[in-house]
């Protein structure tokens, strides 16, 4: 699956229009983000049942800090122009994938023999898949690039992870809430950016 | 002497230290005391080392004291005896309870020697310095921490945490699962919270976290609790090739932390002190040597406890043979087969027992026991011809038996065809015709056991009885069970017979004589056989039958599958010559239906002869409908109900009786009738007519003009009939009384009228004959008179009189039977005297009325209202006490002039007509006033002195 996500080369053909390739590029795009939006919805119902009370709660929201550098959307994320939003989106995409990598570690001890095992390498792949189809969109599009990062995004997820691991199986399974529900936010968030380049969708 | 007491004073005390250090042999504190935090297991490792010993190594005691928060808290003392070398670094651990990151702990030792060599007293040295353990200096910058950072326990045991909050004002609330856990505080920073009894959750951990008003942050920490270890059941171990022993058990509800799983099982053998270490938590394997007896002990363990269970057992005992291979089957005929396999080879001489199995349509038919130690085989005899088989096998060990082995897979044959092995059950329905016979031939499929193969065509051969060389064949093709022949007469030899692939079944033979006639033809023999019931038995009709008085091969009881009316499909059943019942079963028998059957018994001839008709159902029902019931001959006390016209015999049963019932406004039941209720629980009454012939019945004693309702339900064995809707009927008017008024009234009249005649004949002769005695007493004189004066002031008393003399004149003119009695009464006269102013001198009265008897007493004789003055004992006899008053003279002898002629006393007799009055006349002669039965008339001399006697007595009371 992640090789047909991920494999979004919309320039193959050269002989087709480039603009309804855009179009259809950005819709698939969207495709992909409203689905995984579903998957991730999903993924966080999960977790949150395999680590016992209170993380099945509704009430229970504990601190949320800034995880390996990816913070969630933040509030003014809407005002922000749409290139600056998507150019943030695929910059967090990037960033998931080690960080559910870490929590997949740290859960094979807590939770081994599951299928949540199963479901963050699957969330993983996805958010790679999304996060290559929005930078080959931003591309097409004629964005700028995102600015590398200073610190490769696995090193810093293994460091949380490794942190997390460290501090005891509780901080653990609260890095593991905060990484599924950032990749939550972050999937969402992108089939909202992308939603209004898609005709028809909200301006 | 002084110098010497100073000198002896001043020796005892420089020998005193001296001795003192000779018998102590003090030790130096230890040295070199450290003590180091090890936050992962929570505890404190005590290291020191002891210098100055007097030999290289000294059997060594030692003390450590550990306090929490300050020094003088001391919770754990520890005695520790080692054995000590010089400059040695010796090491202890402790494990705290509360986690280490909570406290301050202050750790101190001191030490002597314990070595036996030692000869002085053992002394502790001094306390080292207290060593301070810290670990709240390495806790991070969070305003809130919550220690240990993990925990592992065994169910139910108690877990003690903390949490540091670095603000002492703010308010922290703990939770373990989501719920509020309480904390006891330990300082003003420190708190500690003890679960008590903690429970296993799940797999993944118990989450406790405690959140800080404050800053709202979450810190926590996962709780892994271990079930308690159970002890393995079943454990249990066998080989399959006397090579290699399996071990299983079940490990029970063991559940493992997944973060720490530390639950492993070992199985240890004592006779060769082998071991081995289990991958699996359910089975363990072990390499099989020369040896024969085995005592395994299999060893749970986990981190917190340990639990064994053992097994001694011999390796030949534990024998489970694998699965038997190359099952194949060889020299297949139509009875027989045999099976041969192989089996894994054992040791040499190692016996097997197999068990073979043949199973045909899904049941087990044969089942053999085989000892074989290498290939085995067993023959299958009596074996169904055309018949499909299956084989199996299994083999366990002979000696001694453990376990079967698997099935090995089934070999599945077919035996091949064999001729049919039992003639056709055949049997006939004969019409005779004008010159000819038309026979229909029924026969019953052969069943598959019979059969041995299948059917491909009936042969019927017939011949004539006296010509049996006119045969004919007719060869009638499978499946069909009969056929229909023409013959020419009824005399006739069938024979039947069935043919498969591989021959001939034996011939059912049977012979048709032409004078039996058609059994079903009424007019024939059947009509000379009386039918009888059968019973049913629910699922079938039961019947019985006498035996025929020559022999017999057999009986055939036929009968149709239909009820009456429908087409006969004719069915039969063959019996043997010794069956005299039997119960015939159909699926076709439906409740309620009435079938008839017949009851052939078959010649040595091979003829069938009706012996007995039977009808009956299978299982009877209550009828379905009542009778419709007439009533006839209303009157006024009865009626009549009939039912004639009921079909008794088209009932789902035999009609055993009726019963009527009835209901009125009279709580009573009619006589014969009784109390019952119906089904809607109203009361009625009930009669019951167990003649199921009798359909009529006369209710009587009934009321005229009366409310009656009445229903009649026949009954069967099985019930009675609906409980439908009752009949009404009133009864007609009574007819007595017009027939009494018919015949009373025309004699009333006649007798009021000769009743009155009578009456006014009486007045007159009354008037005529013997008219009304005046009686002073109702004189209306009296009533003008006081009544307190005297009680009889206008009547002169006879006491009050004085006669002067009395008179008794006997007239034999006009004498009675009382006077004959009594002579001297009859006549009273009373003389007059001076002072008297009584009437005329000499006064006689009569009162003829009185005495029946007397002469000229009248043609009408005595009223009964006299007659009862008769009865009354004053009425009669009181009349002499006049006479025989005390002081007078006897009455024969004085003369008698006058006698008071009162009205008897009427004591008792109020209602009795008045008496009647004396008539006073100038000379007037008394009589007794006695009625005298006719039978009296003329007593006996003994009967007049009694009347005498009982006279005077009577007479002296009243005159007093």
């Amino acid at each position: 699956m992640s090789q047909r996500e991920g494999s979004l080369d919309f320039q193959a053909d050269s002989s087709i229009s480039p603009l309804p390739l855009l179009e259809a590029k950005i819709h698939q795009t969207h495709s992909l983000a409203r689905l995984l939006t579903k998957y991730a919805e999903q993924l966080f119902q999960e977790y949150v049942q395999l680590q016992g009370d209170p993380f099945g709660r509704p009430g229970f929201s504990p601190p949320r800090p800034p995880v390996a550098g990816l913070s969630a959307p933040g509030a003014g994320h809407a005002g922000l122009p749409l290139p600056e939003r998507l150019r943030l989106d695929a910059g967090a995409l990037a960033a998931l994938p080690p960080l559910l990598d870490a929590v997949r570690r740290l859960q094979a001890e807590l939770n081994p023999r599951t299928a949540l095992l199963r479901r963050l390498e699957e969330a993983a792949r996805r958010a790679r898949a999304l996060g290559a189809a929005l930078e080959a969109v931003l591309a097409a599009l004629g964005a700028e690039p995102r600015e590398p990062r200073p610190e490769p995004a696995a090193a810093a997820a293994a460091a949380a992870a490794a942190a997390a691991a460290a501090a005891g199986a509780f901080p653990a399974k609260l890095l593991g809430l905060r990484v599924c529900g950032l990749y939550r936010d972050w999937v969402s968030r992108t089939e909202a950016d992308l939603g209004q380049l898609v005709p028809g969708g909200p301006a | 002497m002084a110098p010497v007491a100073v000198f002896q004073a001043a020796f005892l005390l420089a020998w005193l230290p001296l001795s003192t250090y000779q018998s102590q042999a003090v030790l130096s504190e230890p040295l070199s005391l450290s003590v180091h935090v090890n936050l992962t297991e929570q505890s404190l490792k005590i290291e020191w080392s002891v210098h100055n010993l007097t030999h290289p190594e000294l059997q060594m005691a030692f003390q450590i004291e550990i306090s929490r928060i300050n020094k003088s808290n001391v919770i754990w003392v520890e005695n520790y005896t080692t054995t000590a070398q010089q400059n040695q670094t010796l090491r202890r651990m402790w494990k705290s309870e509360l986690p280490l990151e909570c406290a301050t702990h202050f750790v101190r030792i001191r030490g002597k020697d314990e070595d036996p060599r030692m000869l002085q007293r053992r002394v502790w040295s001094s306390w080292s310095s207290w060593v301070k353990a810290e670990a709240q200096s390495l806790l991070g910058p969070e305003p809130l921490l919550v220690f240990p950072k993990e925990k592992q326990v065994e169910e139910g045991s108690d877990v003690t945490l903390c949490y540091v909050s670095r603000h002492p004002q703010s308010h922290v609330v703990c939770k373990l699962n989501g719920i509020l856990v309480p904390g006891e505080q330990l300082d003003p920073h420190v708190s500690v919270v003890t679960l008590r009894s903690i429970s296993f959750v799940s797999k993944t951990g118990s989450n406790f976290f405690c959140e800080e008003d404050r800053n709202h942050t979450q810190p926590g920490l996962a709780i892994f609790v271990t079930k308690v270890l159970e002890e393995p059941k079943g454990f249990s171990c066998e080989t399959r090739d006397l090579k290699t022993l399996n071990c299983t058990w079940d490990p029970g509800s063991n559940i493992d932390s997944w973060k720490f799983p530390c639950q492993r099982y070992t199985l240890f053998e004592s006779f060769s002190g082998g071991k081995k270490s289990c991958k699996d938590k359910h089975w363990c394997s072990w390499q099989v040597d020369s040896q024969e007896t085995y005592n395994f002990t299999l060893q749970a363990e986990n981190c917190f406890r340990k639990r064994n269970v053992t097994l001694l057992f011999q390796l030949a005992h534990r024998v489970h043979p694998m699965t038997p291979f190359k099952v194949a089957l060889k020299s297949v005929s139509a009875t027989n087969a045999i099976l041969t396999w192989t089996v894994h080879p054992l040791r040499n001489n190692f016996t097997l027992l197999c068990q073979v199995e043949l199973h045909s349509e899904g049941r087990v038919v044969q089942q053999h026991n085989v000892s074989t130690w290498g290939n085995g085989q067993y023959s299958f005899r009596g074996l169904a011809p055309a018949t499909e088989y299956t084989a199996r096998v299994r083999c366990a060990a002979a000696q001694h038996f453990w376990k079967w082995s698997k099935w090995a897979n089934q070999e599945e044959f077919s035996t091949p065809q064999a001729a049919p092995s039992t003639a056709p059950d055949v049997w006939r329905s004969v019409r005779p015709t004008l010159g000819s016979c038309n026979v229909t031939l029924f026969w019953k499929p052969l069943s598959r056991a019979q059969a041995h193969g299948k059917i491909q065509f009936y042969t019927v051969a017939t011949e004539r009885l006296h010509t049996p060389s006119s045969s004919q064949l007719f060869p009638i093709p499978a499946p069909a069970n009969g056929t229909e022949l023409s013959l020419d007469g009824c005399s006739h030899r069938i024979r039947v017979t069935a043919s498969n692939g591989a021959g001939t079944s034996p011939a059912s033979v049977m012979v048709i004589a032409g004078d039996l006639g058609d059994p079903w033809n009424p007019g024939n023999q059947t009509a000379e056989v009386k039918e009888e019931r059968a019973q049913g038995t629910g699922d079938g009709v039961s019947m019985s039958w006498k035996p025929p008085p020559g022999d017999v091969l057999g009986y055939v009881v036929e009968w149709c599958d239909g009820p009456r009316e429908s087409p006969c499909d004719l069915r039969w059943e063959s019996l043997g010559p010794n069956a005299t019942s039997t119960v015939i079963k159909s699926d076709a028998f439906r409740p309620g239906v009435k079938y008839n059957f017949r009851i052939y018994g078959i010649s040595p001839e091979r003829m069938a002869y009706l012996l007995e008709r039977k009808t009956g159902y299978s299982q009877e029902l209550a009828p379905a409908d009542n009778p419709r019931v007439t009533v006839n001959n209303l009157t006024s006390h009865s009626f009549t109900l009939s039912w004639e016209d009921y079909a008794a015999d088209a009932q789902p049963g035999f009609i055993r009786g009726y019963r009527v019932h009835l209901r009125s406004q009279a709580e009573q039941c009619l006589p014969g009738f009784t109390k019952a209720l119906l089904p809607d629980n109203t009361a009625c009454c009930k009669h019951d007519i167990d003649n199921p012939e009798q359909k009529t019945f006369l209710v009587k004693n009934l009321q005229p003009e009366s409310f009656y309702e009445f229903l009649v339900t026949p009954h069967t064995r099985a019930g009675e009939g609906p409980a439908q809707a009752f009949t009404n009927v009133i009864t007609t008017r009574d007819q007595h009384p017009r027939v009494l008024i018919r015949i009373l009234l025309p004699m009333v009249f006649p007798l009021l009228f000769l009743t009155i005649l009578c009456y006014v004949k009486s007045q007159w002769i009354k008037e005529t004959c013997f008219p009304d005695i005046p009686d002073p007493y109702k004189s209306s004189v009296l009533s003008l008179l006081k009544p307190k004066e005297s009680p009889h002031p206008s009547i002169m008393s006879v006491r009050d009189c004085v006669p002067d003399a009395l008179e008794v004149v006997n007239k034999a003119a006009r004498r009675s039977l009382a006077e004959v009695e009594c002579p001297k009464h009859d006549y009273l006269h009373l003389l007059p005297t001076g002072s008297s102013a009584g009437p005329g001198p000499g006064i006689c009265f009569e009162n003829l009325t009185y005495n029946q008897a007397a002469p000229g007493a009248g043609p009408c004789g005595p009223s009964p209202g006299q007659g009862g003055l008769l009865a009354a004992p004053g009425g009669l006899l009181r009349s002499p006490s006049y006479v025989n008053s005390p002081g007078g003279p006897p009455a024969e002898e004085a003369p008698l002039n006058y006698v008071s002629q009162v009205a008897p006393p009427t004591s008792g007799h109020e209602d009795s007509p008045p008496t009647p009055l004396l008539e006073l006349a100038p000379r007037s002669e008394y009589r007794t006033q006695m009625a005298v039965p006719p039978g009296l008339a003329s007593p006996s001399p003994e009967e007049k002195s009694h009347l005498c006697a009982v006279s005077l007595p009577d007479a002296g009371g009243h005159g007093r």
